[in-house]
């Protein structure tokens, strides 16, 4: 395990090198003088010139670089241009709440997805079979801004039922339940989309499963149906199920970024959101970041799980 | 136009024994395509309502009611159904139907745009990669686990941060993020095609690489592609929308679907159908385009048929 664990960890190297110097471009790239940018139009020469040497602006591109990753490493992500305070400070408010979105709606799209996708597999071509298909399917084309309109405008415009953005209520303060009833409408948004996904891949990989000879063994030694699926087979159809959840948490902290926007729930993707308005990059930069960085350690973990579950993963390779 | 192509098995592990259910009789590709696509009516609404969204867009100019431009404010957000006004008026009083029609002008060229730049550049380095083997292989595979590595949208955002607003600049941010699944889906037909007896025997009469590529293992992977050029579209059509949605890529008052949603969002709650109209051709676009690719996608590869 030791020696897989250490494999995964190496293989990770480049990608994160990679990723490191395309954000690092990102900020690069972008036509304009980030001193200027700073000081602004009116400032003089000598202390445009006196910024850029502080920031390492005079420098070769690869020394920059260099600076650049060695503050990164630590957090240190540079300045917002609009608000004056440090990126980190600003992501890291943040990027708890993101976290919260993200696995309320990992929740709902892993519960939903799943039974879902086990029940249509064990009754291919019913009627549940094809609604569950059909709703994937649906789920699979629907734009997470406009789902997310249409459950504003229904359960908050419409029926009033729910709060149509925001984390708490300004008036009750910050509560456990305020914070549940805001939660609900944004996780259901991206959890069902992220769940027809969840669905259809548990139905195609527990159909692969159920065609196999330990199933028959199961069943004709006696073993309850309920125990044959759910335990047995599911079991067996678990790989290709923990990968799509993977691929899922990637899918949902993007599409964050949107039903943040749409809820004004006040996590990365907002923040992200008023940046670009304001073309604050170094804000913009740092989110994308920070994101790319989760999203690779969640894959680094599924590979990990990947270990446990399949030991001929372990050993092949 | 694909019916002289031969049928390639997919690509992934079928190591289980196919159920008696997904045998399907060998049938010619025509009859498969007759079936699948023609005589199942979701798929064939799917592919009417793809005909009529793109005649639309062609001759928006000729079709469209009102100058999707014209400014009316004394006709301001009227309700769907206003007679003159069948998809009612945004919110300085522009028809959202003859919008909507110009609109598709822009967002259907910019998901199609990509996706063909993405095919031929991902079908390219797919081709490369996986025929070649090697360091090549090696550095174009890293590149794309970089692209990877980035939750897609987030990747459009940070080049469309980058390139700045425009039409131009929304195709080349979403076409980056589509790539890879050209590149990936060629480089493993090709190294499955590279040592089957008849590229040896294309090798062996003296045929050069590039040849051999274009001549024999790019036409086995044509139907696998078609499949897979739909589906993307789709995405990228949502792909596009969101790039709007979030202020970034084409820009309002530029006629489309994205950015009418997200300018409609101001007026909510007073006259909701000025977001959700153009969200539901977005999404009725998307549904339409994975029908269409996954009826293709059954047509042409029956081992992948959905039960």
């Amino acid at each position: 395990m030791a020696g897989y664990l250490a494999i995964r960890l190496f293989s990770l190297v480049p990608v994160i090198f990679g990723v490191s110097v395309a954000v690092f471009l990102l900020l690069k790239l972008v036509p304009g003088d980030l001193a200027v940018a700073l000081l602004g139009p009116e400032a003089g020469p000598n202390e445009l010139e006196e910024l850029r040497h502080q920031l390492g602006l005079d420098q070769p591109m690869i020394v920059q670089y260099w600076i650049w990753l060695q503050k990164a490493v630590v957090g240190d992500l540079g300045y917002s241009l609009q608000q004056r305070i440090p990126v980190q400070e600003l992501l890291s408010a943040r990027f708890q709440n993101t976290l919260i979105l993200t696995l309320a709606s990992l929740a709902i799209s892993i519960t939903l997805g799943l039974v879902a996708g086990v029940l249509s597999a064990t009754r291919p071509r019913s009627l549940l079979d094809r609604f569950v298909m059909l709703g994937a399917l649906f789920g699979n084309s629907m734009p997470a801004f406009w789902l997310g309109i249409l459950l504003i405008v229904l359960f908050a415009v419409q029926l009033g039922w729910l709060p149509s953005g925001g984390m708490f209520s300004v008036r009750e303060g910050p509560s456990l339940g305020g914070l549940l009833k805001h939660l609900i409408l944004p996780s259901l948004t991206l959890g069902l989309i992220s769940a027809g996904m969840v669905a259809r891949l548990t139905r195609s990989a527990m159909l692969e499963s159920l065609g196999q000879d330990f199933v028959r063994t199961a069943r004709s030694k006696g073993l309850a149906e309920y125990v044959v699926i759910w335990k047995h087979t599911l079991k067996n159809a678990s790989l290709p199920i923990v990968t799509i959840i993977g691929t899922q948490f990637g899918f949902l902290l993007g599409g964050a970024v949107l039903t943040e926007t749409v809820f004004a729930w006040p996590g990365v993707g907002l923040l992200m959101y008023a940046a670009i308005g304001s073309r604050d990059l170094p804000v913009i930069q740092g989110g994308i970041l920070s994101i790319a960085v989760a999203f690779t350690s969640v894959n680094l973990f599924v590979d990990i799980i990947y270990g446990f579950l399949d030991p001929r993963i372990r050993y092949g390779k | 136009m694909v019916n002289n192509v031969e049928v390639k098995p997919r690509m992934e592990n079928h190591n289980t024994a196919i159920p008696p259910t997904r045998r399907i009789v060998d049938r010619t590709l025509r009859r498969r395509l007759r079936k699948r696509v023609i005589s199942d009516p979701f798929a064939f609404a799917a592919l009417i309502l793809l005909m009529v969204v793109t005649l639309g867009a062609i001759f928006a100019p000729l079709v469209a009611p009102y100058d999707p431009y014209a400014v009316n404010n004394a006709i301001r957000l009227k309700p769907p159904g206003t007679p003159g006004y069948i998809l009612g008026t945004d919110e300085i009083g522009r028809d959202i139907l003859s919008r909507l029609l110009w609109g598709g002008r822009v967002s259907l060229r910019v998901a199609i745009m990509a996706v063909v730049i993405a095919l031929i550049v991902g079908v390219g380095l797919g081709l490369l990669a996986g025929f070649f083997g090697g360091f090549i292989d090696h550095i174009i595979m890293r590149i794309l686990d970089v692209v990877l590595a980035f939750p897609y949208i987030l990747l459009a955002i940070g080049i469309a941060t980058v390139l700045g607003p425009g039409i131009t600049n929304a195709i080349l941010a979403i076409t980056v993020i589509t790539i890879p699944v050209f590149a990936r889906l060629m480089r493993a037909t090709a190294m499955s095609i590279r040592e089957q007896d008849f590229v040896q025997a294309a090798r062996a009469v003296g045929a050069s690489t590039p040849r051999i590529l274009i001549r024999h293992v790019l036409p086995n992977s044509v139907s696998v592609l078609i499949v897979y050029a739909t589906l993307e579209t789709g995405r990228m059509v949502i792909a596009a929308a969101s790039l709007s949605f979030l202020g970034l890529g084409i820009q309002p008052p530029e006629a489309d679907w994205g950015a009418m949603l997200a300018t409609g969002r101001a007026s909510l709650t007073i006259a909701p159908h000025v977001a959700t109209i153009p969200g539901l051709v977005i999404f009725a676009v998307t549904l339409a385009l994975n029908l269409v690719g996954e009826a293709l996608r059954d047509a042409l590869d029956p081992r992948s048929i959905n039960l």
